[in-house]
């Protein structure tokens, strides 16, 4: 295991700088994408154009030395146009026969871009996909490649012409990642790299196998109960109707978490302890996941709108309600 | 075989669990002093308006005040505590190691993690490191456990207010039922004596007693019952205030008639009541007055008009009428005195020596007799007749002594009759006041016995009742003084046995108050100091009554070897005493009942 660890580290490490040559700063949308990555979970990417989350995208599948095809999301675009249709074709012997055309989402990395724009039709399109790891066609089930990722983007400004994801769609995302606006020096950095002559290509750091391999030893991972305690009270924490629910949930949440949220909370942290260097998941890990793992799953309702209470301030309260450690361990620790 | 991270925890465990037992044994002594104080508390603001027990509540709420925090300490130790994996994960948090230990102690009984050994080895490394348990965890006293002493300090302040609880410390707080005995003891030698007290008060009382025998009462309930009975044994005296007016008058009157001896039976018949006998010493004045000389008639005149003059003044009707009569006999027999004397000077052969010759009283009475249908009559018959009439009479004289009488005596005897039935009415009303006075001193001693004002105020109880005739009061304290003054138990003995009016009944009282356990205790207790050799020049204290704000004055004396000689004569004392008696007697309001047994007393000194 110790250099499982060590090929962990090294591997991660290798993807982190192939990204960073091309991508400025974003290093939390970074982490919460790779993170996503090993943990062979999908990623919603918010941010506003011009981020750099297309570039991220492609980069990465530079880097990991996956296919990768990208859908841009329009209104008009058709549920065929995503998985692909059979079309009428003629052979050399001039007999005509139906052959199925895959469609763009048949690739190891897709780059569902601006994805609220398209109808609930043609997202739904992508609910089997990114569940099953497999589309239906004519009653005939297809397998997608393998890895499949599917990395969506959308723009939480414009909202006129979009159609919001439906929770079901939502949850199927691992996790849901804010893309900031880059800091000065970053934006420096950006100018000094996109307006010259060169252009900083990503080279192949990771083959599909290796990233198998990272998956599975993510998976090896120990997590002690009660820290798995933690991060299960800690989904019950977000659901205002439980009666492990916070005051924050009750007050601004419609609904809470779903049992994905927990699975993407503890295969998240452990990744995220892999990452850390260590072999084992610690509260601060649960922590340090648990907004790109609840931020998309949480409803907000009429009043959190009303107060301008967005579901990361949300998820910081519940954070705060919910005890770390058991409560005969907690009056403990608070009369030390 | 076990793994070193296993060892390593488990011994880390154990120091923190000694450490938190620490903590609950003081949490636990830290919440029963919280209780303890406010117990405490609570029964230092309850001493200051009831108590309740024979032992004062200082004693008391100490004692009380260790068990809560020893029970707590107690439970404390007892307290379980976490489990070795609660403990296990405290000590993650506490050490800061990312749940480090409490994923080793998971992976121990895992052995097909793949990264059990990656993790205990991570673990050993990591708690060499960490820091002892008492550096992390620590067992402080909780919070707020520092306004304890603040709290007990209160507490004491509590105690330091004025408070009844000294009167309970000091006094021999009996149990109510033994104070019931106490108190029906007393009433029965009352009723024994023939004292008889108001219809309602007895039956008040009587249900009183019962219930202090029955013990279903407490001493504060029966002292504020025995408090309403005394009160209404006052109103009853109040409504017999003109009589005790009336008595004062006849008494005063009698002191003055006792200034002439010739007039001494109708003093003592007036100081009786006895109308009858006093009728009868009127009409026989003028026989008692028949061998006297001048001076003494005149001593015996001045004597009636003093006497009429003060009963003339009472605001009774009759008694005034009395002394219009006494006063006009008076004046007769200032007459005759001067009469006497003009006789005298005029010739020998004139008088009549008395007995001289063996001169009838006939004679005698012939001579007043003549004298005294001259004076009383205001026709002025020729004298041969009224000295015919007068020789009737004086043959008569000593036949009957009215008819032998002068009118004034007659009339003054006349009156005197009359007021048989006002003397009857006093005389009635003197004994209720007796009875009142005496029932109160009774219960005035059971209420000071339970807590009231301690030993010495029983004393003075039994002096309000028991001091008719008796000569026995004690312990009558001096409040402006400060310090108590009295007789001894001795005295009592000595005023019952001796001549000071004491009766049987009296005596047999002494006796059985002597052989009161509380009083002897108290005799044993002032005096016996004195009695012990060698005693000359020690320091003590003699103490003096409690006063209301429950203070007790001492004055600082010396003790003397008892064989001084007297600062003042003891001849000279008498008469001074005597004198002061007087005094008392004739300016003071002092309760008929216990006239007769001040003057007794102070001439028994002699």
């Amino acid at each position: 295991m110790e250099h499982e660890l060590a090929y962990f580290a090294e591997r991660i490490q290798r993807l982190r700088d192939e990204v960073a040559k091309v991508l400025v700063g974003q290093e939390e949308v970074v982490n919460g994408v790779i993170i996503a990555l090993v943990a062979d979970g999908h990623v919603l990417l918010e941010g506003v154009p011009g981020l750099g989350k297309t570039m991220l995208v492609r980069t990465l599948s530079e880097a990991l030395s996956l296919s990768y095809q990208r859908i841009q999301f329009t209104p008009d675009l058709m549920p065929a146009d995503i998985i692909g249709t059979h079309i009428l074709e003629e052979n050399e012997s001039g007999k005509r026969t139906m052959q199925f055309r895959e469609g763009p989402v048949f690739t190891q990395l897709l780059l569902a871009d601006e994805i609220n724009r398209a109808t609930p039709k043609t997202q739904s399109a992508m609910l089997e996909a990114m569940a099953e790891r497999q589309v239906t066609i004519g009653g005939k089930q297809r397998a997608l490649p393998k890895p499949f990722l599917v990395l969506a983007t959308q723009n939480p400004l414009e909202m006129e012409g979009t159609y919001p994801l439906p929770e079901a769609q939502l949850d199927r995302f691992f996790f849901k990642v804010d893309v900031p606006f880059p800091t000065l020096d970053e934006l420096v950095e950006i100018m000094a790299r996109t307006t010259g002559n060169k252009t900083q290509r990503a080279s192949s750091v990771l083959t599909p196998e290796e990233l198998s391999q990272l998956r599975r030893i993510v998976r090896t991972v120990e997590i002690a109960p009660e820290v798995m305690n933690y991060a299960m009270r800690l989904i019950l924490a977000t659901h205002p109707d439980s009666e492990h629910g916070t005051e924050a949930a009750r007050k601004y949440l419609r609904y809470g978490a779903s049992p994905r949220a927990a699975q993407a909370i503890i295969l998240g942290a452990r990744a995220y302890a892999l990452m850390a260097g260590r072999t084992h998941v610690a509260v601060a890990d649960i922590r340090s996941v648990a907004h790109h793992a609840l931020r998309h799953r949480l409803g907000l309702n009429f009043e959190a709108d009303s107060d301008g209470i967005s579901a990361d301030k949300v998820i910081d309260l519940i954070l705060d309600q919910t005890s770390e450690v058991a409560p005969r361990v907690a009056k403990e620790l608070s009369a030390k | 075989m076990s793994h070193p991270i296993e060892k390593a925890i488990g011994r880390r465990v154990r120091a923190a669990r000694r450490i938190l037992r620490r903590r609950r044994i003081k949490l636990g002594v830290a919440t029963g002093a919280w209780i303890s104080v406010a117990g405490v508390l609570g029964i230092a603001l309850l001493s200051r308006f009831w108590w309740w027990g024979p032992v004062p509540a200082f004693v008391i709420a100490p004692v009380l005040a260790f068990i809560p925090p020893v029970i707590g300490g107690f439970l404390g130790a007892l307290w379980s505590g976490l489990s070795d994996r609660e403990m296990t994960y405290l000590l993650d948090r506490l050490h800061g190691t990312d749940e480090l230990l409490i994923t080793s102690a998971h992976v121990l009984d895992q052995p097909e993690s793949g990264a059990r050994e990656q993790i205990l080895t991570a673990a050993v490394t990591s708690e060499a490191s960490l820091q002892p348990e008492r550096r992390v965890l620590f067992a402080r006293w909780p919070r707020r456990s520092g306004w304890i002493p603040v709290a007990i300090l209160a507490v004491l302040l509590a105690f330091l207010l004025p408070t009844r609880l000294i009167q309970t410390r000091l006094a021999d707080v009996s149990d109510v039922q033994e104070e019931g005995e106490r108190l029906d003891e007393r009433l029965e030698e009352l009723r024994d004596a023939g004292v008889e007290l108001p219809a309602d008060v007895a039956i008040d009382l009587e249900e009183l007693i019962e219930d202090m025998l029955g013990d279903q009462i407490d001493e504060l309930e029966a002292r504020d019952r025995l408090e309403e009975l005394q009160e209404q044994l006052a109103e009853a005296q109040d409504e017999m205030a003109e009589s005790e007016d009336l008595l004062d008058e006849i008494e005063q009157a009698a002191q003055q008639l006792a200034k002439s001896e010739a007039l001494q039976p109708l003093a003592d018949a007036l100081v009786d009541l006895d109308m009858g006998a006093a009728a009868e010493a009127a009409s026989e004045l003028e026989q008692a007055l028949e061998n006297a000389t001048p001076e003494e008639r005149r001593e015996a005149g001045e004597a009636l008009e003093q006497a009429g003059e003060t009963l003339s003044g009472s605001a009774s009707d009759q008694l005034s009428q009395a002394g219009e009569a006494m006063e006009r006999m008076g004046e007769q027999l200032q007459d005759e005195a001067d009469s006497q004397e003009e006789s005298g000077e005029a010739g020998p052969e004139s008088g009549s020596e008395p007995g001289q010759e063996g001169t009838p009283s006939g004679d005698e009475g012939s001579q007043q007799g003549e004298q005294g249908s001259q004076s009383s009559d205001p026709s002025g018959e020729p004298g041969s007749e009224s000295g015919e009439q007068g020789s009737e009479s004086g043959q008569q004289g000593s036949q009957s002594s009215e008819q032998s009488g002068s009118p004034g005596s007659q009339q003054l005897a006349q009156e005197l009759r009359r007021q048989q039935g006002l003397a009857q009415q006093l005389s009635e009303d003197r004994e209720a006041m007796a009875a009142s006075q005496r029932a109160n001193g009774a219960m005035e001693a059971s209420r000071q016995s339970m807590g009231g004002e301690g030993q010495v105020a029983e004393g003075q109880s039994n002096q309000q009742g028991q001091g008719q005739g008796q000569g026995q009061g004690q312990g009558q304290g001096d409040p402006s003084a400060g310090w108590g003054t009295g007789h001894t138990w001795e005295d009592q003995g000595n005023g019952g046995a001796g001549p000071a009016g004491a009766d049987h009944q009296d005596a047999e009282r002494s006796q059985s108050d002597r052989t009161s356990g509380a009083e002897a205790d108290d005799f044993q207790q002032l005096y016996d100091p004195l009695r012990m050799e060698g005693a000359n020049g020690l320091l003590t204290s003699i103490t003096g009554q409690i006063d209301e704000n429950g203070h007790i004055d001492t004055l600082p004396t010396r003790l003397t070897g008892g064989n001084e000689d007297a600062s003042q004569p003891m001849l000279t004392l008498p008469d001074q005493y005597r004198d002061a008696r007087d005094e008392a007697l004739a300016s003071e309001r002092i309760p008929p009942g216990y006239r007769d047994a001040v003057r007794q007393y102070f001439d028994a000194t002699e």
